[in-house]
Order: structure tokens, then sequence, then C-alpha cells
């Protein structure tokens, strides 16, 4: 079940990053692209749009983050923060549920290119949207609308060579448990991040409200 | 598998439709990726526009006014009915929840900001904790007031009564511990919507933008007022 759902993510961020170099060609702009690198066998994996959603102390919350591959997968085993911001740290995955589309969106404007170029088509792109509603209703109204969503803590977060995999909101999060103190919005958080290869990685999340 | 699947078909289907909107950012004609059906949902530049709801209609509709759930802090009750004229928010979730709840109730509070503030105040917003083992009082209020401004945090820890709240709208929860020790939680993601009779009015699925979330609610409240005499309470 987890195997199918990686799978299927791997085969959907291969379409986004289609998508993102057709965007790129088709608008003549060809700066920062992040495939490049790793060019002779490494497993570094790049972390790119990473933030935290805000929280209060005691409670929980989640950080999110595009993780792309380098010319070998990596596989994403571990995550800690600082006992002055969250008890603890945990790779989860929600699954399951009747999911509209438009966190998908986010999904396929993983590239940083996608993001900073074609960000307002998305947000303007409500009919993405209503496609996706359509597309729930008619899968889900033998019931009573979309499945249970449950979340499971992962061992690990496989992450192809060159592509990317996105931590976003109703699939992959590092959960914070029990916050230290209260997280707002423009605050600031460091992640540790362990991989399968025995490294780490440090990011900075910003805090946002949504 | 049947939410998995699905998310195989929205994801091919918005694939699609993202080419067609990058083609048009670039100064193309953008229209040759799209079918006459996919472009009709997005051709409503502003405002509410009946045929173009995200959420899903109910069908058949759903009666959930014999509902009525204690308020979390103990000072009386609430029936799922709105205000005359008005709507009410209602989503099944709990605090521990560290994506998919806040994602849904973060995604509320921006549509209300979305909206006239006139219209806004027509909507009420109320959250049933479906782990009220952890969910105290105060847990929940003070999540609840995170997103919300008058937000009603109901609780109750007769499990009998929860369910039959959670079927009447079609909703469903599971909560277990696992060898562990883990307390894990399941649940249904949706956001409802019931009118002023206690009909649910529309469904969200999770992962609706609020954008997409404001534009139903500001055409639902728009087809409430039209509508003749709320059959009241």
């Amino acid at each position: 079940m987890n195997l199918s759902t990686r799978t299927f993510r791997g085969i959907a961020a291969a379409g986004a990053v289609l998508l993102a170099g057709g965007t790129l060609a088709a608008c003549g702009d060809s700066d920062s692209d992040s495939d490049d690198e790793g060019s002779s066998g490494s497993s570094e994996v790049t972390i790119s749009g990473q933030w935290a959603r805000s929280g209060t102390a005691g409670g929980n919350t989640a950080v999110y983050m595009e993780l792309t591959g380098g010319s070998e997968p990596n596989d994403l085993v571990g995550a800690s923060v600082s006992s002055d911001v969250a008890t603890d740290a945990q790779i989860h995955e929600t699954t399951g549920g009747g999911m509209a589309g438009d966190d998908d969106m986010g999904d396929m404007s993983s590239e940083d290119d996608m993001a900073a170029e074609g960000g307002d088509d998305m947000s303007g792109g409500d009919d993405m949207g209503d496609m996706a509603g359509e597309g729930d209703m008619s899968d889900g109204d033998d019931s009573s609308g979309g499945g249970m969503m449950s979340m499971q803590e992962v061992e690990a977060i496989t992450i192809p060579a060159g592509e990317t995999v996105s931590l976003e909101p109703g699939g992959f999060h590092v959960m914070l448990l029990e916050l230290t103190e209260d997280l707002s919005a423009g605050d600031s958080i460091e992640v540790t991040l362990t991989f399968a290869d025995g490294s780490e990685q440090t990011l900075t999340a910003e805090v946002r409200d949504s | 598998m049947q939410g998995q699947r699905f998310r195989g078909a929205a994801l091919a289907a918005l694939a699609v439709v993202l080419f067609g909107a990058t083609a048009a950012a670039c100064g193309s004609d953008g229209d040759e990726a799209s079918t006459p059906d996919e472009a009709a949902g997005g051709e409503s530049p502003e405002g509410p526009e009946a045929d173009t709801y995200s959420g899903y209609v109910v069908d058949p509709p759903v009666t959930v006014d014999s509902v009525v759930l204690p308020l979390a802090d103990g000072s009386g009750d609430f029936q799922m009915v709105a205000e005359p004229g008005g709507l009410e928010v209602v989503y099944f979730g709990y605090t521990f929840c560290p994506d998919v709840c806040p994602t849904t109730m973060a995604d509320v509070r921006k549509a209300l900001a979305e909206m006239p503030a006139d219209e806004a105040d027509r909507v009420g917003v109320a959250m049933v904790t479906i782990d009220p083992a952890r969910d105290t009082q105060e847990v929940l209020d003070g999540y609840l007031a995170n997103f919300v401004d008058d937000g009603v945090a109901l609780r109750t820890d007769d499990d009998a009564l929860l369910r039959a709240s959670t079927d009447a709208f079609g909703a469903n929860y599971e909560v277990s511990t696992n060898t562990e020790g883990d307390i894990e939680v399941s649940h249904t993601g949706e956001l409802y919507a019931v009118d002023d009779t206690g009909t649910v009015v529309m469904a969200w699925p999770f992962g609706t933008s609020y954008e997409s979330l404001a534009r139903d609610l500001r055409s639902l409240l728009a087809e409430t007022s039209a509508s003749p005499e709320p059959a009241g309470t």
C-alpha cells in the first residue's frame, strides 16, 4: 500500500518535472535548473520550498518541503529538531481520503522555477480544483464522501534519482510533536534530516499560518 | 485503495490542465489542451456561479438538525442548524492532527477572510472533536481560536452520541491504540455546510482550495437568501 503510493507519487513527481521542463522551454527561461546537480554519482538530496505550519505550545504541527534526488536514489530516514522547538520529530504520511486536487497543484508546482513563474496561474486555476471535485464526487458517491484518512509514521521516504518528492498537506510530512513554544507566522525553525546514505542536512523552515 | 486510485485520476487530469495553463502563461493561445468539459469549470472570472461548485451536493439530501452536541466549555448544547439565512461549516477532526485538520481549518479561515465581511458573518464554524479523550475543552477551544473567531467547539465523551452525529453527516472516524501504545486516529476529511433548515447543502473533500471554498460559500449564501421563508428550527 505504501509502496504503491510512493511509486505513484514518484510518477507524479516525474510528471511535474517534465511539465516544468516544458515551461522553461516554452518561456525561454533557463536559469536555476535544479536537475543538473550531482553529476557524478551523488546521492545528495536537494531541499526546497520548506515551511512549517504555525502551532501552539503543547500541540503538534508539520513541516513540508520538496526533496529532489541526486543522480543516485536516497531515502529520508529521520528528522530531528532541537528540544527548544518540539519534543520529537517523526516522518509521517497521511493516506486515504477523497482528496480534491488543489493541493496536488502544489505538488505540480514543486519545481522552483514553476513556483516562481507559474504561481499566479496556479492560484488562479480554480477550475482545476473544480475538476478534481467533480472527480471526487463520482468517486465517492456510493458512500458519503471520501474515505477515511489516517496518518502513520513511516520508516523512510524514498527519493528516486533526479525526481522530486513532495512533503505536502495530505501526504508526507515531518511531524513535530508537542511543541515547546508557540510557533507563529514569521518564526523560523531548524530541522535536521537524516538520509539513508548517512548524510544529514539541516534546513531552516519559515513558519506560516496556512 | 479507492482514495489512491482517485488521486491517480485527479493528478492525471490536473497534469493536462496544468499544461494548458502553462501554455497560456507563455503567451500562446492556451485553449488547445482543454476539452470543453475541462474548461467549463474555469470560466467564472469572478463572483459565485451556481453551476461551478467545487464541493459536492449530498444526494439524497441529509438532514442533521437532530444532531445536538455539547459545547466543549459545558455552557450548553449546539444544534446543527445554521442561523437564519446563514450557513454552518462543520468539521469533524482532532487537534493532535498535524496535517489534515490544520490544513482544512486554515483553509476555512482563509476562505472567510476572502469573502466580503457581511457574507462571512453569516457563516458559522463548528468543529467536533473525534478524539475527546485527548481533546479537552481547553485544548479544543484554544485550537479552534487559532483559526476562527467565534468558532463553536463541540465535544462529547458519549461515543454513541458522537457516532450518531458523524453517521448523520455521513462522516466517519476511528480511534485506536496500536501495539506500541500510540493512539491512531482515522477520519473522513470532509467539510460540511449546513443551512438554516439543518440540511447538509454541500460537502468539500480535503484539499479543496480556500478560493474554491469561498466561492462555493458565497454561492450557497446567495441561494439561501434567494430562497423563500426558511423552515425555521
